[in-house]
């Protein structure tokens, strides 16, 4: 099953997913229509590196669920719109890691339209230089929705005070019987904790490698086949620790 | 064996005087206690000889086995065998204490740790500091409580074996059963690998059980006194109006007379009034 070449993706695509693991890589301007079939579990892992503007819609049908890792860690602007439609029991996760070192957008809704639907939306950046980076996360929950969870988690770790980052979470509700939270923090290391690490003899780049796990974990640990887990951390950690070594020294 | 020498040490913070060639020794197997009063350059004198940015050597020099600490960077103090327990432990969000401990431990080896052996090393100390058993997979002393922070500076401990451990009033914010098992885990790892340390406490009850070998009272940036246990008790009963009156210190500046060095007797002399 496993799958450690991306397939390339470019321009207009309309998708019936049916393999459980799907690694796309997206190229240029891409739009992506994505039907989830019924009682199915797919999980679907983005690469981002060569895309400029990617436009995503995705239906998750009944009692089925949706994995979706985001990756983007090359210094290519891009804006990206996503759009995760939840049926009757159907459920989502996604997380995403950024490298913020280029003009990056995005706008994720997920909307919950059917009953007992679940989502869960996690992003983490790390911001090395002073280009926009602007996270838009909205949760819809339609008055349809009995008995909805909706989770959004938005972190960024910048590395100067010239770092500029937006993370916007939002709730819109019409079904109050419903579960929901979003919380963001952004925020640089601070010299205290620098010193911390440092004083258990960690040295800048061991100390860079730690703070990229903390972020690249968390997406990675959506992908459930190990050979393309590990590949993945191998790439995303060479260009965070070159990316972001000179902006901690 | 190592031995730790600091030798006339004057540190300064934003062009401020702290420590005024400051002397002390530290060897392998000696645990030395420092006192003094809030403010009087405890905590500084620790934090510099870790190398912490904030802190101005003005003059002197620290040596570890011959080598110039001053020299080093922080990561390379801690690599050369210093560790310093920290009194406000710092919050790293998104960093795992297991991830972290093993990338510490790894510092020091020229081969990474099997993952079998670091989880059966952790496991160990976090049973024997009685922390959580999800202390591993949380991030490094985020949400700890006080007390929390203070165990997880010496689980740290354990598992870095240091050859010089300063510790930074560890004791601050445990409870009373927490205190006891503190100490019986340092205890426990000084038998084990006998270091030199350096603890800095306000309270007798710590000292009790940590038995230190020599006690330094440290006042306006210098060591005034220095004696056996018996000095700790006499602190704890009478506090330090008595050496500001016997040494000629006026507690409000830095202006003080001259430097003691108290052995038994001669502390039970100045128990009687005969200094």
């Amino acid at each position: 099953m496993a799958i450690c070449n991306p397939i390339v993706i470019s321009g207009e695509n309309h998708l019936n997913v049916v393999e459980p693991l799907v690694y796309w890589q997206l190229n240029g301007n891409t739009n992506l229509d994505v039907m989830v079939q019924p009682n199915s579990q797919v999980t679907l892992v983005l690469d981002l590196n060569a895309c400029r503007s990617v436009q995503f819609h995705a239906m998750v049908q009944p009692d089925s669920i949706l994995d979706v890792a985001l990756v983007s860690m090359k210094d290519q602007s891009i804006d990206q719109h996503y759009r995760i439609t939840l049926q009757n029991g159907a459920t989502t996760n996604i997380r995403s890691c950024f490298l913020g070192n280029a003009k990056k957008t995005m706008k994720m809704e997920i909307i919950h339209h059917g009953l007992s639907t679940v989502s869960t939306m996690e992003h983490y950046g790390l911001i090395n230089t002073a280009n926009d980076f602007k996270i838009e996360a909205i949760g819809t929950i339609e008055k349809e929705a009995d008995n909805t969870q909706c989770r959004q988690a938005l972190r960024a770790l910048t590395f100067s005070d010239h770092d500029h980052v937006t993370m916007v979470p939002s709730l819109y509700i019409d079904n109050y019987n419903c579960s929901a939270s979003h919380s963001t923090s952004i925020g640089a290391m601070s010299p205290k904790q620098l010193y911390y690490l440092q004083s258990r003899g960690l040295t800048m780049e061991s100390i860079t490698l730690l703070l990229a796990k903390g972020y690249i974990t968390p997406v990675l640990e959506l992908i459930p086949e190990e050979e393309l887990k590990t590949q993945l951390r191998e790439e995303i950690e060479k260009v965070v620790i070159d990316a972001c070594l000179t902006k901690l020294q | 064996m190592s031995t730790l020498e600091i030798k006339d040490l004057s540190v300064s913070v934003n062009d401020k005087p702290i420590l005024s060639n400051l002397s002390l020794t530290v060897n392998s197997g000696e645990i030395h206690a420092l006192m003094g009063p809030n403010g009087n350059g405890k905590s500084t004198l620790l934090s510099t000889i870790m190398g912490d940015p904030d802190y101005t050597v003005t003059h002197g020099s620290i040596m570890l086995d011959g080598k110039d600490v001053l020299s080093m960077s922080v990561d390379q103090r801690s690599k050369a065998g210093i560790f310093l327990a920290m009194q406000y432990p710092i919050e790293i969000p998104g960093v795992t204490n297991s991830d972290f401990l093993k990338e510490a431990i790894n510092a020091r080896r020229e081969s990474p740790i099997r993952l079998f052996e670091f989880y059966r090393l952790m496991e160990g100390a976090i049973h024997d500091l009685k922390m959580k058993p999800d202390l591993a997979h949380r991030f490094l002393n985020q949400g700890f409580s006080g007390g929390e922070k203070k165990r997880n500076e010496i689980v740290q401990m354990k598992l870095l074996k240091p050859s010089i451990a300063m510790l930074d009033e560890t004791d601050s914010g445990l409870d009373v059963d927490a205190l006891k098992l503190v100490a019986d885990a340092i205890l426990d790892l000084h038998q084990t690998a006998p270091m030199g340390m350096l603890v800095v406490s306000h309270y007798k009850r710590f000292y009790d059980y940590l038995h230190p070998s020599h006690v330094h009272v440290l006042i306006n940036g210098s060591i005034i006194l220095s004696g056996e246990k018996d000095l700790i008790e006499r602190i704890d009963s009478e506090g330090y109006d008595w050496i500001y009156r016997q040494y000629g210190i006026d507690p409000s500046n830095n202006g003080k007379t001259s430097s003691g060095l108290l052995g038994t007797c001669a502390t039970k002399g100045a128990f009687n009034g005969n200094l």
